[in-house]
């Protein structure tokens, strides 16, 4: 079966007044029909650039340095913005983070879910309008009829969210990215919105990539996982053999610091130790070393890279390479079970 | 093929945390970026020109402004007289200096009341609030309703025409743009994190005032006067050009170019000198005004 | 919505009322009155006068019915032409300069959004660049300069258009391309500064990720919100305009409002020069609750004021 989209060696740099920075590099991902695939990562890993590029909506200090993005066999990079207006809606669409600001505050709600209807589809305003009624209900906005006729501020964070998520889903696309979909919204909500997304992907056969650095939520929603940190990839495969066995000691620290049922109470919360640092040249050393509690000397020597940890996992370390046995058995020893939450 | 000790564990912790380039403080990097400008410092350079050209010319030129001779009235620019002669045989260029005199004094007038009246007014207003924040808020509203130029009118009719009414005019009105600008500069610094901070650490609200808020708003302040006094200098301009400033046998630019205006067809010289001098003297004074914004000022983008 | 409206009328009133007192207060503390006069007129002749126009009265009096005139749109009597009244003179000239002010209005606000919207659009560009420098370069012109340049230009030397007056519509051409001439930068302004800001919201990007055309995304995601900080100014453009057409008259010679006050200047008629004052100020205040009104329009925030966010189920 051929990938719906395929991402290729996707660098990604941009230019300020005074330097370049690199905010993503070497990528690669496919994603299949139907399958729910999650990207984690923090606020400098890059996948703010990742989306953005997806959808051409880099701003103009963004530039592609190399790479392609192949969706159904159409090299997204290489066709002009006016011939992806008909793509995007339609095909690929995305819900935005924060649902707070959105939507446009000057114009009704309905009138914005029935306009990317009318975007792509030739009927009339009554069955558009019909057609929106029918998505608000599905994603669970109940009085579709009268919010329809709303303006966004008088709908409530969770409310919204939903309106973008009917946006997304109106002309059942094939592919949709949700950037940081819960992030605004409280726990209780999150679930909801998280089931919500489960249950669309199901119903519609679409795929969907969410981009989260909520690693509860997407253990519960997705099919595979990437793991970025610093514009590298470290780590990718399959969720259960992710939490299982995080193969990358980032991943590894992401999961521990997950406060859970049966964390001993009377020590102190794992945290990583130390910040992300930008990026002003291509990597000559682990991106992760200062941070890591593994690191050897070869970390600081060479940049590593992508290999088959086992089938279908792949993780960006010299753990992992033939010669550092000793420190990946160090490594594997204090690994705790983790149980996959559902 | 890897080194021996490739595999042996290294303290890689911290010790290796790539410091950030070193902080710059704001002024710093408004400094900087003044410095860097291409713009200001053209601005500043026109600027000190006409400076030195109103304070020197007078003295250079060997005539005074207000010597008729009217055997040699309207003649194009010469050797004796350097921008030409006026319909009473008046030096030209002594006069436009003297006009240059008058807008920078007009200039400076604004200013300096844009800084006493607007800035304690508004940062009262917002160091009290409440009620009394109404109340004088709510009283520039009203001051502001009536044009400008009205305002001057009247006053002239009141008080005669010439330089006094026009300063008397700024006093009324001229300052309503800053009180309001440092008011809500102050009113938005006062709700930031770090004075909610400084406030949780026990700072009294003297301290607060002193230290955070009034130095928060230095930047729109230096910004405000640099603009308003192109404003100013365009009003005094507009309202000699009406005949309502000052009176003959004083010249300012705006006056100067009033007498030109009739005998723009037969002497364009008469109209065309003061007009670039006051267009160059506004000009400056708004890109110097703008580059301070972008420097010192970014959220700033009220007119 | 209606207390909003109401509030702000109300305000209106108040800055009226305001400076309806004060002008009367100015007037009264003019040194002299209007019949000294170096002839040396009999006293019983000023005295009679001052009964005739109530000038003998106390001063709350003479207050009261200013007041009262004032609000049944009687301004009093010239002091220069003793036969005429103020409102009268005024309404005679005023026609002329509402044709001009209303005109220019119009196209500055036309080609000011554009010219703002298309400056924003080439944002960082060399025609974003040419656009801020013109601007820049404008506002600093003093409208006399500009309107004397064109009548000298187009006029005078290349005589495609009518030097001055007022009558044919070609007559009204140059005047109102040198009054617009500011306003339209100013809008241009603070319309590419609104449409940059706009830009960099998050629903914008939503309206692009949508796939929607780029004419559909100006027109209703970026022009109503933009337009917003550009319509609480339209008091500010008004009173632009408004002084700028003194000038602009006076070069033209076209017989307008602001013709009218330099006259009045001119002669001392006090009575007429505050009746103007007034007049002025009333449009002003007519145009800031005209365009709290177009905000209000625009802003869904202000219409649906009264209705609370109905509580979320999700």
């Amino acid at each position: 079966m051929n990938p719906l989209l395929e991402i290729d060696d996707l660098s990604i740099s941009f230019q300020s007044s005074e330097e370049k920075i690199f905010a993503l590099q070497d990528f690669d991902m496919s994603i299949y029909p139907g399958e729910i695939v999650g990207i984690i990562g923090e606020s400098g890993s890059g996948k703010t650039a990742l989306t953005s590029s997806i959808m051409r909506l880099l701003p103009s200090s963004g530039k592609v340095e190399k790479g392609t993005i192949t969706f159904e066999n159409m090299d997204l990079l290489k066709r002009t913005p006016k011939q992806m207006q008909a793509v995007y809606g339609n095909d690929i669409s995305m819900i935005f983070q924060d649902p707070m600001t959105a939507l446009t505050p000057t114009l009704k709600v309905g009138s914005q879910i029935i306009e990317v209807i009318r975007r792509h589809k030739n009927i009339s305003e009554k069955e558009a309008k019909f057609h929106a009624i029918q998505l608000l209900y599905e994603v669970g906005v109940p009085d579709a009829h009268m919010r329809l006729e709303q303006y966004p501020h008088e709908l409530s964070g969770g409310l919204r969210q939903r309106v973008l998520i009917a946006i997304a889903i109106a002309n059942n696309p094939k592919l949709i990215i949700a950037d940081e979909p819960t992030t605004s919204l409280d726990m209780m909500t999150a679930a909801q919105i998280g089931a919500l997304l489960y249950h669309l992907s199901r119903s519609r056969g679409a795929s969907l990539i969410i981009i989260s650095h909520d690693l509860r939520f997407v253990s519960g929603l997705c099919d595979r996982l990437y793991v970025l940190y610093a514009v590298n990839l470290v780590e990718s495969g399959s969720t259960s053999d992710i939490f299982d066995m995080p193969a990358h000691p980032y991943t590894r620290g992401l999961i521990d610091s997950i406060p859970s049922m049966t964390t001993d109470r009377t020590k102190p919360l794992k945290a990583i130790k130390g910040t992300i640092s930008s990026q002003k040249k291509p990597f000559t050393q682990c991106p992760f070393v200062s941070r890591c509690n593994y690191a050897m000397h070869i970390c600081k020597d060479e940049a590593p890279a992508l290999n088959a940890v086992s089938k279908n996992h792949r993780c960006a370390c010299f753990l992992h390479a033939p010669g550092a046995e000793k420190r990946l058995e160090e490594f594997t020893h204090d690994l705790n079970p983790i149980e996959v939450l559902s | 093929m890897p080194s021996d000790n490739a595999f042996l564990p290294i303290n890689a912790l911290l010790s290796e945390q790539e410091l950030s380039k070193e902080g710059v403080s704001f002024w710093q990097d408004g400094f900087f970026r003044l410095k860097k400008s291409r713009r200001a410092k053209s601005a500043l350079c026109i600027l000190g020109f006409f400076i030195l050209l109103a304070f020197l010319g007078p003295w250079i030129s060997g005539h005074t402004y207000y010597d008729i001779n009217l055997d040699i009235k309207n003649t194009p620019p010469s050797s004796l007289f350097w921008l030409g002669s006026d319909d009473l045989g008046r030096d030209l260029f002594t006069r436009l200096c003297y006009g240059i005199r008058i807008s920078l004094f007009v200039g400076l007038a604004a200013a300096v009341i844009d800084l006493v009246i607007g800035v304690t007014y508004g940062a009262f207003a917002a160091f009290c609030g409440g009620k009394v924040d109404e109340i004088l808020m709510r009283l520039t509203d009203i001051l502001s309703t009536i044009p400008d130029l009205l305002i001057i009118i009247a006053l002239t009719v009141v008080f005669g025409t010439g330089l006094g009414s026009i300063i008397l005019a700024f006093i009324v009105t001229g300052w309503i743009s800053m009180a309001r600008i440092i008011r809500s500069k102050i009113l938005q610094t006062k709700n930031t994190d770090y004075v909610l901070a400084a406030k949780t650490m026990g700072a009294s609200i003297r301290h607060i005032f002193f230290h955070h808020l009034i130095p928060s708003s230095i930047g729109p302040m230096i910004v405000t006067m640099t603009l308003t006094i192109p404003l100013a200098i365009f009003t005094e301009a507009i309202l000699s050009f009406l005949g309502l400033g000052v009176q003959v046998p004083i010249a300012s630019l705006g006056s100067l170019a009033h007498d030109g205006l009739t005998s723009m067809r037969y002497y364009p010289w008469r109209l065309f000198f003061p007009s670039i001098a006051i267009s160059c003297i506004i000009l400056s004074f708004n890109v110097l005004g703008d580059v301070l914004r972008d420097c010192f000022d970014p959220q700033g983008k009220d007119v | 919505m209606a207390s909003y409206l109401v509030k702000k009328l109300i305000n209106l009133f108040i800055a009226f009322f305001i400076t309806v007192s004060l002008t009367f207060f100015l007037m009264k503390s003019i040194p002299g009155d209007p019949f000294t006069s170096p002839k040396g007129i009999p006293q019983e002749i000023i005295d009679a006068m001052h009964r005739h126009y109530g000038l003998d009265q106390p001063l709350h009096v003479q207050y009261s019915q200013y007041l009262k005139s004032v609000f049944k749109g009687d301004l009093g009597p010239s002091f220069k032409y003793k036969d005429r009244r103020v409102s009268e003179m005024i309404f005679s000239h005023f026609p002329v300069s509402a044709r001009l002010g209303l005109q220019a209005l119009a196209l500055s606000i036309i080609c000011g959004i554009f010219l703002g919207a298309f400056a924003a659009y080439f944002h960082k560009k060399w025609q974003d660049n040419a656009i801020m420098f013109l601007v820049t370069l404008m506002i600093a012109v003093p409208s006399f300069l500009l309107a004397t340049f064109l009548q000298y230009f187009f006029a005078i030397k290349l005589g495609w258009l009518p030097i001055a007056r007022w009558g044919s519509f070609a007559q009204t051409i140059l005047p109102t391309l040198a009054l617009s001439a500011l306003p339209t930068v100013f809008i241009a302004q603070l319309m590419r500064a609104s449409i940059i800001e706009t830009l960099q919201n998050d629903y914008i990007k939503t309206a692009k990720a949508k796939g929607l055309r780029t004419r559909r995304i100006f027109f209703a995601h970026i022009l109503p919100n933009a337009l917003l900080p550009t319509l609480s100014f339209l008091g500010f453009y008004v009173g632009m305009v408004l002084t700028g057409s003194f000038v602009i008259e006076k070069i033209y010679g076209i017989p307008g409002l602001g013709q009218v006050l330099i006259h009045a200047v001119n002669n001392r008629d006090y009575s007429v020069i505050m009746g103007i004052t007034i007049f002025g100020s009333a449009i002003f205040l007519f145009t800031v609750f005209l365009s709290d009104l177009l905000i209000m329009a625009l802003d869904p925030k202000l219409r649906t004021y009264k209705m609370r966010p109905i509580n979320a189920f999700g």
